[in-house]
């Protein structure tokens, strides 16, 4: 398993554009992926679970991969935010 | 607080000065509920439509616009759908379980406002499961409170959806109270506990 920690820094947080291309990423991956903030887990793969999250600009969040393609799932989903989700 | 006490015939009456704070303090308690219901009760019952008429996306999301229109909420009907289809071309608003959440942050938004949507043959929202939508929740959030406002509402919305029981309860609601109670109660507990 991998666990990656971020900071979101986009300005109106993690809301539904940006979710949906992580959850783009998250489903084409064959590796269960999880999004946690705080003492909660939510699934990557489903849009209302990471909207759920509704993290502002300035929340920590972590993101557990497991799976067979944990690594390039991970090498994608870190691209993405550090593009800052292309915002 | 201060309470000026002008001479000393007043000044003995402190019985009395303490019962106009209290009673201001109660004024004020009562102005504050009042405005937090308010400001939470994003879904009114005219803002539900339980048989939508419309077929596709675009139709529907007009449909509902209509409402908002008809209740006051917007300053340019035309401005606000533009907004929303622009989104929509950005990326589809529908999020699985045959439930969409087209939403506008607008310049033409006078007043944050949740419409409710229901189609029970269901609409064709060009979505990538191609699976039908059934509840369609239309955001509407002002410009200037875009950024937190409306990932909030998305945020308890989304909360609340991932529950299949509520989504069963949305579709089987018989009248429009229901729906804007459930809608309501899910909104006003989460900012209750937040």
């Amino acid at each position: 398993m991998i666990e990656r920690h971020y900071t979101i820094t986009n300005e109106q947080g993690l809301h539904a554009r940006p979710a949906s291309l992580l959850v783009q990423m998250a489903s084409q991956s064959k590796s269960a992926v999880m999004l946690v903030e705080g003492k909660k887990e939510f699934n990557a793969k489903s849009i209302l679970g990471i909207m759920s999250v509704g993290a502002q600009k300035g929340a920590q969040i972590t993101i557990k991969i497991d799976g067979p393609d944990e690594a390039e799932t991970v090498s994608k989903i870190e691209a993405l935010f550090n593009s800052n989700f292309g915002e | 607080m201060i309470i000026c006490v002008p001479n000393e015939e007043v000044r003995g009456d402190v019985f009395t000065a303490n019962i106009y704070v209290s009673a201001f303090r109660n004024y004020y308690i009562i102005l504050k509920t009042i405005l937090e219901v308010i400001m939470t009760q994003l879904v009114r019952t005219e803002l539900i439509e339980l048989n939508l008429k419309a077929r596709e996306r675009k139709d529907a999301i007009i449909e509902l616009t209509g409402r908002l229109e008809q209740q006051g909420y917007l300053f340019s009907k035309d401005g606000f759908l533009q907004d929303v289809f622009q989104r929509e071309e950005i990326g589809n608003t529908a999020v699985g379980f045959g439930v969409a959440i087209p939403h506008g942050k607008s310049p033409e938004v006078k007043q944050t406002a949740i419409v409710y949507g229901r189609s029970e043959l269901g609409i064709d929202w060009e979505s990538v499961d191609e699976e039908p939508v059934h509840s369609v929740f239309l955001l509407a959030v002002p410009e200037e409170k875009a950024s937190n406002e409306h990932l909030r509402i998305l945020a308890l919305l989304s909360r609340a959806l991932i529950n299949e029981d509520f989504r069963q309860q949305l579709l089987e609601a018989a009248t429009s109270e229901e729906i804007s109670e459930l809608l309501n109660e899910v909104t006003q507990q989460k900012v209750i506990e937040s």
